[in-house]
Protein backbone atom coordinates (compact mmCIF):
# COMPACT_ATOMS: atom_id res chain seq x y z
CA UNK A 1 0.00 0.00 0.00
CA UNK A 2 1.12 3.43 -0.58
CA UNK A 3 1.58 6.51 1.05
CA UNK A 4 -1.48 8.12 -0.18
CA UNK A 5 -3.46 5.21 -0.27
CA UNK A 6 -2.48 4.40 3.62
CA UNK A 7 -3.43 7.77 4.33
CA UNK A 8 -7.01 7.28 2.88
CA UNK A 9 -7.06 3.78 4.63
CA UNK A 10 -6.62 5.32 8.03
CA UNK A 11 -8.80 8.17 7.67
CA UNK A 12 -11.73 5.48 6.53
CA UNK A 13 -11.00 3.56 9.46
CA UNK A 14 -10.91 7.13 11.63
CA UNK A 15 -14.30 7.22 9.48
CA UNK A 16 -15.91 3.98 10.89
CA UNK A 17 -14.90 5.69 14.44
CA UNK A 18 -16.36 9.25 13.56
CA UNK A 19 -19.71 8.40 15.34
CA UNK A 20 -17.39 7.56 18.05
CA UNK A 21 -15.31 10.09 18.05
CA UNK A 22 -18.04 12.72 17.85
CA UNK A 23 -19.69 11.03 20.97
CA UNK A 24 -15.86 11.31 22.91
CA UNK A 25 -15.90 14.84 22.00
CA UNK A 26 -19.09 15.95 23.11
CA UNK A 27 -18.72 14.23 25.73
CA UNK A 28 -15.64 16.14 26.69
CA UNK A 29 -17.01 19.13 26.03
CA UNK A 30 -19.99 18.47 27.87
CA UNK A 31 -17.68 18.13 30.81
CA UNK A 32 -16.36 21.21 30.10
CA UNK A 33 -19.51 23.11 30.91
CA UNK A 34 -20.12 20.79 33.39
CA UNK A 35 -16.77 21.94 34.50
CA UNK A 36 -17.11 25.92 34.36
CA UNK A 37 -21.17 25.49 35.60
CA UNK A 38 -19.05 24.53 39.40
CA UNK A 39 -16.10 26.28 38.50
CA UNK A 40 -17.86 29.64 38.67
CA UNK A 41 -20.06 28.83 41.33
CA UNK A 42 -17.72 27.85 43.71
CA UNK A 43 -15.43 30.31 43.07
CA UNK A 44 -14.62 33.59 44.71
CA UNK A 45 -11.51 30.91 44.36
CA UNK A 46 -10.39 34.12 42.15
CA UNK A 47 -11.84 36.16 39.59
CA UNK A 48 -7.90 36.80 38.73
CA UNK A 49 -7.59 32.56 37.99
CA UNK A 50 -10.81 33.23 35.73
CA UNK A 51 -9.58 36.01 34.06
CA UNK A 52 -6.39 33.77 33.71
CA UNK A 53 -8.29 30.96 31.97
CA UNK A 54 -9.65 32.42 29.90
CA UNK A 55 -7.08 34.34 28.53
CA UNK A 56 -5.82 30.92 27.97
CA UNK A 57 -8.45 29.87 26.39
CA UNK A 58 -8.67 32.53 24.07
CA UNK A 59 -4.60 32.26 23.10
CA UNK A 60 -5.68 28.40 22.05
CA UNK A 61 -8.78 29.78 20.14
CA UNK A 62 -6.55 31.92 18.27
CA UNK A 63 -4.03 29.06 17.50
CA UNK A 64 -6.93 27.02 16.43
CA UNK A 65 -7.89 29.87 13.87
CA UNK A 66 -4.74 29.55 12.91
CA UNK A 67 -4.61 25.73 12.13
CA UNK A 68 -7.77 26.16 10.67
CA UNK A 69 -6.30 29.29 7.91
CA UNK A 70 -3.66 27.01 7.46
CA UNK A 71 -5.03 23.81 6.82
CA UNK A 72 -7.51 26.32 3.80
CA UNK A 73 -4.16 27.31 2.18
CA UNK A 74 -3.60 23.94 1.84
CA UNK A 75 -6.69 22.95 0.85
CA UNK A 76 -6.85 25.64 -2.08
CA UNK A 77 -3.45 25.20 -2.92
CA UNK A 78 -4.15 22.54 -5.56
CA UNK A 79 -1.00 20.65 -4.18
CA UNK A 80 -2.65 17.77 -2.55
CA UNK A 81 -4.23 14.38 -3.98
CA UNK A 82 -7.72 13.56 -3.14
CA UNK A 83 -7.05 11.18 -0.57
CA UNK A 84 -4.64 13.57 1.15
CA UNK A 85 -7.15 16.95 0.68
CA UNK A 86 -10.05 14.83 2.32
CA UNK A 87 -7.54 14.18 5.53
CA UNK A 88 -6.43 17.90 6.04
CA UNK A 89 -10.41 18.84 5.91
CA UNK A 90 -11.26 16.14 8.07
CA UNK A 91 -8.52 17.72 10.20
CA UNK A 92 -9.56 21.42 9.61
CA UNK A 93 -12.86 20.24 10.79
CA UNK A 94 -11.65 18.93 13.88
CA UNK A 95 -10.23 22.62 14.59
CA UNK A 96 -13.15 24.00 13.68
CA UNK A 97 -14.99 22.06 16.76
CA UNK A 98 -11.83 22.79 19.24
CA UNK A 99 -12.82 26.57 18.24
CA UNK A 100 -16.60 25.72 18.72
CA UNK A 101 -15.99 24.03 22.37
CA UNK A 102 -13.34 26.93 23.71
CA UNK A 103 -15.42 29.43 22.35
CA UNK A 104 -18.31 28.34 23.96
CA UNK A 105 -16.60 27.77 27.40
CA UNK A 106 -15.50 31.12 27.13
CA UNK A 107 -18.78 32.55 26.70
CA UNK A 108 -19.73 30.51 29.62
CA UNK A 109 -16.72 31.67 31.89
CA UNK A 110 -18.19 35.28 30.92
CA UNK A 111 -15.85 36.25 28.48
CA UNK A 112 -15.22 36.85 25.08
CA UNK A 113 -13.82 34.61 22.15
CA UNK A 114 -11.36 35.82 20.38
CA UNK A 115 -12.33 35.63 16.26
CA UNK A 116 -10.08 35.14 13.24
CA UNK A 117 -7.58 37.53 11.84
CA UNK A 118 -8.30 38.70 8.55
CA UNK A 119 -5.54 37.22 7.49
CA UNK A 120 -2.67 35.03 8.30
CA UNK A 121 0.89 35.49 7.35
CA UNK A 122 1.71 31.92 6.00
CA UNK A 123 5.29 31.92 4.05
CA UNK A 124 2.97 30.41 1.11
CA UNK A 125 5.87 30.98 -0.88
CA UNK A 126 7.60 27.56 0.19
CA UNK A 127 4.53 25.30 -0.70
CA UNK A 128 5.43 23.96 -3.76
CA UNK A 129 4.69 20.06 -3.81
CA UNK A 130 2.46 18.17 -1.43
CA UNK A 131 4.81 17.28 0.53
CA UNK A 132 5.44 20.59 1.82
CA UNK A 133 2.44 21.12 2.61
CA UNK A 134 2.05 17.64 4.91
CA UNK A 135 5.36 19.46 6.81
CA UNK A 136 3.74 22.84 6.99
CA UNK A 137 0.74 21.07 8.66
CA UNK A 138 2.69 18.91 10.88
CA UNK A 139 4.76 21.48 12.00
CA UNK A 140 1.79 23.36 13.48
CA UNK A 141 0.15 20.65 14.78
CA UNK A 142 3.38 18.83 16.67
CA UNK A 143 3.60 23.29 18.02
CA UNK A 144 0.22 22.30 19.40
CA UNK A 145 0.28 19.34 21.20
CA UNK A 146 3.44 21.70 22.64
CA UNK A 147 1.17 24.62 23.35
CA UNK A 148 -1.60 22.50 24.94
CA UNK A 149 0.90 20.66 27.03
CA UNK A 150 2.40 24.08 28.45
CA UNK A 151 -1.07 25.49 29.32
CA UNK A 152 -2.69 22.55 30.21
CA UNK A 153 -1.08 22.96 34.25
CA UNK A 154 -2.12 26.26 34.39
CA UNK A 155 -6.12 25.80 34.73
CA UNK A 156 -7.40 26.01 38.14
CA UNK A 157 -10.33 24.18 36.82
CA UNK A 158 -9.56 20.39 36.54
CA UNK A 159 -12.22 19.93 33.77
CA UNK A 160 -10.90 22.95 31.67
CA UNK A 161 -7.49 20.65 32.08
CA UNK A 162 -9.36 17.32 31.12
CA UNK A 163 -10.35 19.16 27.98
CA UNK A 164 -7.86 20.68 26.84
CA UNK A 165 -5.99 17.17 26.94
CA UNK A 166 -9.29 15.93 24.76
CA UNK A 167 -7.55 18.25 22.06
CA UNK A 168 -3.83 17.87 22.64
CA UNK A 169 -4.69 14.02 22.01
CA UNK A 170 -6.39 14.78 18.89
CA UNK A 171 -3.67 17.45 17.58
CA UNK A 172 -1.33 14.66 18.39
CA UNK A 173 -3.13 12.04 16.59
CA UNK A 174 -2.79 14.89 13.38
CA UNK A 175 0.80 14.39 13.61
CA UNK A 176 1.05 11.41 13.89
CA UNK A 177 -1.18 10.69 10.61
CA UNK A 178 0.81 13.38 8.75
CA UNK A 179 3.96 12.13 9.40
CA UNK A 180 3.31 9.04 8.07
CA UNK A 181 1.92 10.31 5.51
CA UNK A 182 5.45 11.77 4.91
CA UNK A 183 7.39 8.62 5.01
CA UNK A 184 8.59 9.11 8.45
CA UNK A 185 8.02 7.52 12.19
CA UNK A 186 4.77 8.36 12.57
CA UNK A 187 5.25 8.26 16.57
CA UNK A 188 9.41 9.41 16.77
CA UNK A 189 9.44 8.90 20.79
CA UNK A 190 7.92 8.22 24.15
CA UNK A 191 7.47 12.11 25.48
CA UNK A 192 6.75 15.15 23.81
CA UNK A 193 6.36 18.24 25.76
CA UNK B 1 19.55 11.59 16.08
CA UNK B 2 16.00 11.65 16.48
CA UNK B 3 15.80 15.39 17.34
CA UNK B 4 15.91 15.49 13.21
CA UNK B 5 13.71 13.25 12.31
CA UNK B 6 11.43 15.69 14.38
CA UNK B 7 13.14 18.76 12.83
CA UNK B 8 11.72 17.88 9.62
CA UNK B 9 8.27 18.53 10.49
CA UNK B 10 8.36 21.50 11.66
CA UNK B 11 7.41 24.43 10.02
CA UNK B 12 8.75 26.26 7.13
CA UNK B 13 10.64 28.77 9.08
CA UNK B 14 12.82 25.95 11.19
CA UNK B 15 12.81 24.17 8.80
CA UNK B 16 15.82 25.63 7.65
CA UNK B 17 17.16 24.74 10.96
CA UNK B 18 19.63 22.15 10.02
CA UNK B 19 21.76 25.04 8.23
CA UNK B 20 20.43 27.32 11.05
CA UNK B 21 22.70 25.45 13.22
CA UNK B 22 26.03 26.39 11.51
CA UNK B 23 24.72 29.95 10.70
CA UNK B 24 23.46 30.46 14.13
CA UNK B 25 26.74 29.62 15.44
CA UNK B 26 28.59 32.03 13.36
CA UNK B 27 26.27 34.59 15.07
CA UNK B 28 25.93 33.10 18.97
CA UNK B 29 27.69 35.02 21.61
CA UNK B 30 31.36 34.25 21.85
CA UNK B 31 30.25 32.35 24.95
CA UNK B 32 27.86 30.40 23.28
CA UNK B 33 28.75 26.73 22.33
CA UNK B 34 27.38 24.61 19.12
CA UNK B 35 25.51 22.07 21.83
CA UNK B 36 23.75 24.80 23.66
CA UNK B 37 22.54 26.68 20.62
CA UNK B 38 21.56 23.10 18.72
CA UNK B 39 19.86 22.50 21.66
CA UNK B 40 17.91 25.30 22.37
CA UNK B 41 17.10 25.02 18.62
CA UNK B 42 15.41 21.35 19.76
CA UNK B 43 13.81 23.22 22.80
CA UNK B 44 12.57 26.53 20.52
CA UNK B 45 10.48 23.39 18.66
CA UNK B 46 7.97 23.68 22.01
CA UNK B 47 7.49 27.41 21.47
CA UNK B 48 6.04 26.76 17.33
CA UNK B 49 2.89 26.34 18.48
CA UNK B 50 2.61 30.06 19.05
CA UNK B 51 5.87 31.33 17.59
CA UNK B 52 7.64 31.42 14.94
CA UNK B 53 11.19 33.16 14.26
CA UNK B 54 10.45 35.43 11.37
CA UNK B 55 6.49 36.59 11.17
CA UNK B 56 4.12 36.73 13.85
CA UNK B 57 1.63 34.14 14.68
CA UNK B 58 -0.56 33.71 17.52
CA UNK B 59 2.53 34.89 19.54
CA UNK B 60 4.92 37.32 18.17
CA UNK B 61 7.83 36.70 15.93
CA UNK B 62 10.94 36.19 17.65
CA UNK B 63 14.11 37.45 15.05
CA UNK B 64 15.38 40.88 16.95
CA UNK B 65 13.96 39.74 20.38
CA UNK B 66 17.27 40.54 21.95
CA UNK B 67 17.47 44.17 23.06
CA UNK B 68 14.22 44.89 22.13
CA UNK B 69 11.62 47.19 24.79
CA UNK B 70 8.83 44.10 26.04
CA UNK B 71 5.32 44.42 24.05
CA UNK B 72 7.21 46.78 21.72
CA UNK B 73 7.57 44.93 18.09
CA UNK B 74 5.44 46.60 15.57
CA UNK B 75 2.55 44.38 13.69
CA UNK B 76 1.67 42.77 16.54
CA UNK B 77 -1.01 43.02 19.04
CA UNK B 78 -0.16 43.30 22.81
CA UNK B 79 -1.70 42.56 25.55
CA UNK B 80 -1.86 45.72 27.84
CA UNK B 81 0.29 43.65 30.87
CA UNK B 82 2.99 43.15 27.93
CA UNK B 83 2.65 47.10 27.06
CA UNK B 84 3.13 47.97 30.05
CA UNK B 85 5.62 45.87 31.45
CA UNK B 86 9.22 48.15 31.57
CA UNK B 87 11.98 45.71 31.09
CA UNK B 88 14.10 45.24 27.59
CA UNK B 89 14.92 41.68 26.62
CA UNK B 90 18.25 40.19 27.50
CA UNK B 91 18.91 36.78 28.89
CA UNK B 92 18.36 37.95 32.47
CA UNK B 93 14.84 39.35 32.06
CA UNK B 94 14.50 36.37 29.07
CA UNK B 95 14.96 34.10 31.98
CA UNK B 96 12.67 35.31 34.37
CA UNK B 97 10.09 35.51 31.97
CA UNK B 98 10.77 31.94 30.45
CA UNK B 99 10.47 30.34 34.28
CA UNK B 100 6.66 31.46 34.38
CA UNK B 101 5.51 33.76 31.70
CA UNK B 102 2.18 34.76 34.62
CA UNK B 103 4.16 35.22 36.84
CA UNK B 104 6.87 37.67 35.25
CA UNK B 105 3.86 39.83 33.74
CA UNK B 106 0.81 38.70 35.03
CA UNK B 107 -1.70 39.36 32.48
CA UNK B 108 0.21 38.32 29.57
CA UNK B 109 -1.75 36.00 27.08
CA UNK B 110 1.49 33.82 26.87
CA UNK B 111 -0.88 30.74 28.32
CA UNK B 112 2.39 28.60 29.15
CA UNK B 113 3.51 27.26 32.19
CA UNK B 114 7.29 27.86 31.39
CA UNK B 115 10.27 26.09 32.08
CA UNK B 116 11.73 24.86 35.26
CA UNK B 117 15.14 24.00 34.59
CA UNK B 118 17.75 26.31 34.51
CA UNK B 119 19.98 24.61 31.68
CA UNK B 120 16.97 24.47 29.23
CA UNK B 121 16.21 27.66 29.72
CA UNK B 122 19.80 29.06 29.11
CA UNK B 123 19.65 26.63 25.79
CA UNK B 124 16.53 28.49 24.67
CA UNK B 125 17.94 31.60 25.45
CA UNK B 126 21.16 30.67 23.55
CA UNK B 127 19.27 29.98 20.54
CA UNK B 128 17.05 33.18 20.93
CA UNK B 129 20.00 35.18 20.83
CA UNK B 130 20.90 34.10 17.37
CA UNK B 131 17.92 35.33 15.67
CA UNK B 132 19.27 38.30 14.62
CA UNK B 133 19.39 40.08 11.25
CA UNK B 134 22.27 37.76 9.93
CA UNK B 135 20.28 35.12 10.86
CA UNK B 136 19.07 33.50 7.58
CA UNK B 137 15.73 32.15 9.51
CA UNK B 138 15.44 36.60 10.14
CA UNK B 139 15.85 37.08 6.56
CA UNK B 140 12.33 36.15 5.10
Amino acid sequence: MDKKNLLSDQLDRRGLLKSTGKLVLSGATIGLMAGVSSARAGSASSSKQLEQDIRILNTAIAAEHEAVAAYQVGAESGLLSSGVLKVAVTFQGHHKEHIDALASTVKKLGGEAVDAKPQYNFPVETLKKESDVLTFAAGLERGAVSAYAGAIPLFDNSDLAKAAASILADEAMHWAVLRQALGLDPVPGAFFS
Amino acid sequence: MKWLLQWSVLPWSVLLISGLIYQSHANADSNSSDKDVAAGARLYIQCTGCHSPSYHRTGPKHCGLMGRQIGSVSGFEFTQAMQGAQFIWDKDTLDKFLRSPLTAVPGTSMGYKGIASPSERKQLIRFLSTLNANNPLCKR
